[in-house]
């Protein structure tokens, strides 16, 4: 019955030893049954005694994460953990070998992990520097080079050379500068600049200058250079040599310029003076540059080597060393938080905790366990212990793989409160049935079935597998069910992407109209379909409704009458849980004055209409339809004007019926006052008791404490004053006011609630119609034409009519009416199923387990 | 009509800033700061807040210098963010809205060059928010020569424009046969608060036109009013500074200085001016603005500019109380709809929010008592509105 409701809690007090805390948390971690209780949930996390190991955890974590960016860089492929359970046990046996106490080997790891990421951090640097100075070899060759093409072969000649150290400049492309040559001098200015940086600089140099300068610049190639900051992204800069006209070694155009060059962060290099010295430069940087080629690719074979540590799996492991450090931070992390639920006097940790029933016997022994295992600790003690504070025990389901994805639907909306009804257990068969209702279809519920199928048969492959089909394997039973049923109910309506199968042979057969009726009618209908003696169709619909023209008001009054009579049914299911439920809780105001006459109601009026419906389909109407009364009239002349006689008919005279309706009638209306009136006054009364008990107590406590003082007995006055505040800290007075207007509420939701659900149930016969003429559409616009024509032009017309149509098929109703209409089951179940019973005012029993919170990181990260 | 249009091109930014509201810190999490004892204690709780990622990286016992620049450095990737994603006018909006900050960069960019504070310093302090390329360049300043700064390095920039109109204004001001030698003295004695009071007005003054001329009815509504009250706040502090200021020792001279500094937008220009041009203490300065909205209220308060020596912590200054006043304006003109106020207000009420948390952590690292009045003087964004 653990499905049905939730598992019985059970309150109980945790004490541990401080200095065993590490120990009995561990195992205690291990049984997966535990719900910690916060004692006080406004305290903020960083003021618990072990945020500090908290924090530790996160700093670890941050770094290991550095450490995976780095691997990543290099393209080190991490083994991910598949099973974290082996990986428990293996920390386990780890921490039992060693001599010191268990939750030291948290230091050593720390101390571990911080040398290898300081190693790391240095050889990272060390890589920087020797990227950063192979940049500058790079440019200084660059500027070389450039700078003699920007500046021409003849800056070396002599005969431009002028002994001041000043450069007369006479390039071929300089022609502006020719005109000076031998009048000013000038000096020049050669560098490296960041290439977005290039257009303001020269824009700040032409206004220094006023223009007096001469500036030109060129790429180098763009891969060369390394942004060591940024990931080794390329970064474009560029050689610029600029040529101005000055005097003297410090002029204003000088400072200033060298000022800008500063504040734009650019390199400036010294151009050799002449032809020698600048061979000579640039052979050795070619020197020095195949030198620091080499030491970097040193550096990396070094990096490479530790991060080929942490990449390793180690023996007696299942993954990477990263991810079995990250786990075990995680682990840890997650073992302290569970302590900072705990609160601490002196050396002793106290803690509340909610077991399911049962659980006690195995905490129990793990505790015992702990004084095996770990000699000489002192161990926790479990007590029980009444339940503290208002707080109700949590809602605990135990799911499987099957009935997870149907919980999942209820939690969605609200948990159970505890001990209720679980609609979770209803929903695992109704869901996929009311989803079949809508997606009725041979043809495309078969599809469905047959993903369900292959999910289920090769779950265990595609799991090991890269399979996008791996994330819908936790609902692979849901899919195969609503695949099943919408296949069931595809036969029901004989509905195969609109075209009906004729399985077993139609009951009718096609006739001429006898000549003397033919004349009146139009010349069209010279046929008429006549119904073979006492045959019935043995299973859904007769094909032959498909080919007759009142075929949609045929369906849709069908498809209507199923959709309310199974809505009714799902409802009245609904009620009748509440009556359940009110009888579980011992509930008896609720059972007597809401339940009996709500599912009065609800039969009287619409239960009613189910009978009308079904008597309906009872009675043989042939020759006689224009006699068959309408039930939606019948409804509305039930409430209208009733008790005049019925007609036409649906049985007898009208009078007996018109009898029963009116009885039906009152006994409904009957039943509103009854919901909307005892219940409030009961309760109020009820309260009123109760206060005027508490004040009894009051003033007998009160005359107690006179007596009390008198008799100067200090012990008992503590003790009272407790009570004192006990109860009136208990009177919980609620107004008359507001116990009515709820009631009030209440009574209005159900009334008028009981007609709109029902006809929010239609939605199963509107969803359904809507898929049956979208797959009609999509059959006559794309495969009818070609079919019909046959033929050569036939087979290329169906050729292409057929991947429309399978795509259309595919896009549309696969993935587009699924979603569609597993939202509106979705809905039926949430609001018209769940709302006649079910508080969903509960909270979740979260157990304290490794396995979980392990599972939930030991998957990469997609990015 | 301009409210069924809003969402077409600014409807997704106008969004995101709504979502951003609740990054505020709430009353309860600044009565959790207070009771921090130490600042690694109070940046383990902004760890907490929305403020973790931008303080993650540091040491526990991060300078306030710092935390400020980490704040602000946050508070500009939003923005930044932001006018990524804006089109159109709320672009140049937007922008308009960073000048404010270029400004305040420039002026302590030049007003520490001048006290010869290392470049890389300053460069480290500068606000994120108006952060600009040209920024590095203004290293080139030579002693007090703001035209040839403008002239290389401030011409194309933002607030390029604003500077030459100072230039323009500040020259024409001398008496008419001016020398070169005038206008290097004028520079020389200008203060670089001078100068980022007269540019905020000048920008004060074209935000303002720009908001009356580009702008929907919705936005100019909203926006108009904030901006009149910035320029009449920006004129009592004026006012309210050169009463008693030992530099300005000529009433004429005052005069002529707060006719240059105060803007001439407003509630209080142009009916006021007369008065409180001439108004020399507090008394007249009261006098002067009390036909204005509840100004008179706001100075009711504030302490006698003449007596500024004996100001402490505990004194509640004119910008406090002004402050106050604004928090509660912008934190309304937030939560209206469909306009550009909304922009403004959370860039000036999350600086209040940095501000705030900065002066709580000078409060801890003095580790002053827990009942001095200092700890009061916050003031909480959107604590007016549950009044």
């Amino acid at each position: 019955m653990n499905f049905f409701r939730s598992q019985t809690m059970g309150y109980y007090k945790l004490i541990i030893p401080r200095e065993s805390a590490w120990n009995v948390m561990n195992e205690l971690a291990e049984l997966d049954c535990i719900h910690f209780v916060d004692y006080d949930p406004t305290l903020p996390m960083i003021n618990r005694p072990f945020a500090n190991y908290i924090k530790r955890c996160d700093d670890l974590l941050i770094k290991l994460q550095l450490i995976e960016h780095e691997m990543k860089k290099y393209y080190k492929k991490i083994t991910y953990c598949k099973d974290v359970n082996f990986l428990i046990k293996n920390f386990k046996q780890i921490i039992k070998e060693r001599s010191k106490a268990s939750h030291t080997y948290l230091d050593e790891i720390e101390n571990d992990i911080d040398k290898k990421h300081q190693q790391l951090i240095e050889q990272s640097t060390n890589m920087e520097n020797l990227h950063e100075r192979r940049n500058k070899l790079i440019e200084h060759k660059s500027v070389l080079l450039k700078g003699e093409a920007l500046l021409g072969q003849s800056f070396f000649q002599p005969a431009n050379y002028v002994a001041e150290g000043y450069v007369n400049l006479q390039g071929k492309e300089l022609d502006d500068i020719k005109v000076l040559q031998g009048s000013v001098k000038f000096n020049y200015l050669v560098g490296v600049i960041n290439k977005e940086d290039q257009i303001r600089f020269k824009r700040i140099i032409f206004r220094i200058t006023k223009g007096n300068a001469w500036m030109n610049t060129m790429d180098i190639e763009s891969d060369q250079i390394v942004d060591t900051k940024n990931d080794d992204a390329k970064i474009i800069k560029s050689v610029f040599v600029v040529v101005y006209p000055g005097g003297g070694g410090s002029n204003v155009i000088t400072n200033k310029l060298n000022k800008i060059c500063e504040s734009f962060q650019v390199a400036k290099y010294t151009f050799p003076e002449n032809n020698m010295v600048f061979q000579e430069k640039l052979r050795s940087i070619e020197t020095e540059l195949v030198e620091t080629r080499n030491l970097l690719e040193m550096t990396k074979n070094q990096v490479e080597a530790y991060l080929d540590d942490f990449q390793r799996v180690y023996q007696n492991s299942n993954c990477s060393q990263i991810e079995e450090l990250k786990l075990f931070l995680i682990k840890e992390k997650y073992l302290y938080t569970q302590l900072n639920y705990l609160r601490v006097q002196g050396s002793v940790l106290y803690g509340s905790i909610w077991l399911p029933q049962g659980a006690d016997i195995k905490v129990d022994s793990a505790l015992r366990e702990v004084q095996t295992i770990y000699e000489g600790l002192p161990t926790g003690q479990l007590q029980i212990s009444p339940p503290e504070g208002t707080k109700p025990p949590p809602t605990f389901f135990e799911t499987n793989e099957i009935t997870w994805g149907f919980q999942e639907i209820v939690n969605t909306y609200g948990i159970p409160r505890y001990k209720e009804i679980n609609p979770g257990l209803f929903t695992v068969m109704t869901f996929p049935f009311l989803f079949g209702v809508m997606f009725a279809d041979i043809g495309h519920g078969f599809c469905l079935l047959l993903l369900g199928i292959y999910l289920c048969v090769y779950n265990r492959e595609i799991k090991e597998s890269d399979s996008l089909m791996k994330h819908a394997l936790i609902v692979r039973h849901m899919v195969l069910m609503m695949g099943f049923w919408a296949f069931y109910n595809g036969w029901i309506y004989n509905d195969f992407m609109s075209v009906p199968i004729n399985l077993f042979g139609s009951c009718y057969t096609e006739e001429q109209l006898p000549q003397d009726e033919q004349d009146i009618q139009d010349k069209q209908d010279e046929y008429y379909w006549k119904q073979k003696q006492n045959c019935v169709y043995p299973f859904g619909i007769d094909p032959v409704w498909m080919c007759v023209p009142n075929e949609l008001t045929f369906m849709n009054s069908y498809k209507m009458k199923l959709a309310v009579i199974i809505g009714v049914i799902h409802m009245t299911f609904g009620i009748i849980l509440k009556g359940i439920n009110a009888l579980y809780f011992k509930n008896w105001i609720d059972f007597i004055f809401e339940f009996i006459p709500q599912l009065i109601f609800f039969t009287c009026t619409f239960g009613w209409m189910d009978f009308l419906i079904i008597y309906k389909w009872f009675v043989d109407w042939t020759g006689n339809t224009e006699n068959a009364p309408s039930v939606i009239t019948l409804m509305i002349n039930m409430i209208l004007s009733p008790g005049k006689p019925v007609n036409p008919p649906l049985w007898g005279d009208g009078i007996s019926e018109a009898s029963t309706q009116t009885a039906m009638l009152l006994i409904a209306l009957f039943c509103i006052p009854i919901i909307l009136l005892p219940k409030p006054l009961i309760l109020n009364s009820q309260n009123k008791k109760r206060y005027a008990l508490n004040a009894n107590n009051l003033s007998e406590n009160l005359n107690k404490d006179l007596y009390q003082k008198i008799n100067e007995d200090s012990e008992g006055t503590q003790e009272n004053s407790e009570n004192h505040a006990a109860s009136s800290g208990g009177e919980h007075h609620e107004e008359f006011g507001d116990i009515f207007v709820h009631q009030v509420i209440e009574t209005i939701e159900f009334v008028l609630g009981s007609i709109s659900n029902t006809a929010s149930y239609l939605r199963l016969w509107a969803l359904s119609l809507a898929h049956g003429q979208l797959a009609e559409v999509f059959f006559q616009m794309c495969l009818n034409g070609g079919i019909s024509s046959g033929g050569f032009v036939g087979a290329i017309r169906l050729l292409i009519g057929y991947s429309i149509f399978s795509m259309a098929t595919f896009g549309v109703l696969m993935m587009m009416d699924v979603m569609e209409c597993f939202l509106h089951a979705l809905r039926l179940h949430w609001v018209e199923f769940q709302n006649k019973f079910f508080k969903a005012d509960g909270y979740a029993f979260e157990k304290c387990s490794y396995s979980k919170v392990m599972q939930d990181n030991a998957v990469p990260k997609e990015e | 009509m301009d409210l069924c249009v809003f969402g077409v091109d600014d409807g997704y930014a106008e969004a995101i800033i709504r979502g951003l509201r609740a990054s505020f810190l709430t009353e309860a999490q600044y009565q959790q700061m207070k009771n921090c004892a130490s600042i690694p204690e109070l940046k383990s709780f902004l760890e907490e807040t929305d403020y973790q990622n931008c303080l993650q990286a540091d040491n526990p016992q991060i300078p306030t210098s710092i935390l400020r620049q980490r704040l602000k450095k946050k508070l500009a990737d939003e923005f930044e963010y932001i006018e990524a994603q804006s089109t159109g006018t709320l672009t140049k909006y937007l922008f308009h809205l960073r000048c404010r900050f270029m400004i305040d960069n420039v002026v302590n960019m030049i007003e520490g060059l001048k006290n010869k504070i290392d470049i890389e310093i300053l460069l480290s302090n500068i606000d994120p928010l108006g952060w600009f390329p040209e920024i590095k360049n203004i290293k080139v300043l030579e002693g007090d020569d703001y035209s040839s700064l403008y002239r290389d390095v401030l011409i194309d920039t933002p607030i390029g424009v604003y500077f030459m109109k100072f230039l323009e204004e500040s020259i024409e001001n001398l008496h008419e046969n001016r020398t070169l030698n005038d206008i290097q003295n004028l520079f020389r004695e200008m203060k670089p608060e001078y100068i980022r009071t007269s540019l905020k007005k000048m920008w004060l003054e074209d935000f303002y036109l720009f908001c009356e001329q580009e702008l929907m009815p919705t936005s100019q509504e909203v926006l108009l009013e904030l901006l009149k009250f910035e320029a009449d706040f920006k004129t009592i502090q004026v006012i309210y500074n050169s009463i008693g200021n030992r530099d300005l020792n000529t009433a004429a001279k005052i005069i002529t200085t707060r006719k240059q500094l105060c803007p001439t937008i407003g509630n209080l220009y142009p009916d006021c001016e007369k008065m409180y041009l001439q108004a020399m203490t507090l008394d007249t300065l009261r006098e002067a603005v009390k036909g204005c909205d509840n100004y008179r209220d706001l100075l009711k308060d504030a302490p006698d500019p003449l007596k500024r020596e004996e100001f402490n912590v505990q004194t509640k200054t004119l910008d406090d109380i002004m402050y106050d006043d604004e928090c509660r304006r912008y934190a309304l003109a937030f939560d209206g709809q469909g306009s550009y106020g909304v922009f403004y207000s959370y860039l000036k009420l999350k600086e209040q929010e940095i501000r705030n948390i900065i002066w709580l952590a000078e409060m801890i690292s003095r580790k002053l008592a827990k009942n001095h009045p200092g700890w009061k003087k916050i003031i909480i964004p959107f604590s007016h509105l549950g009044k």
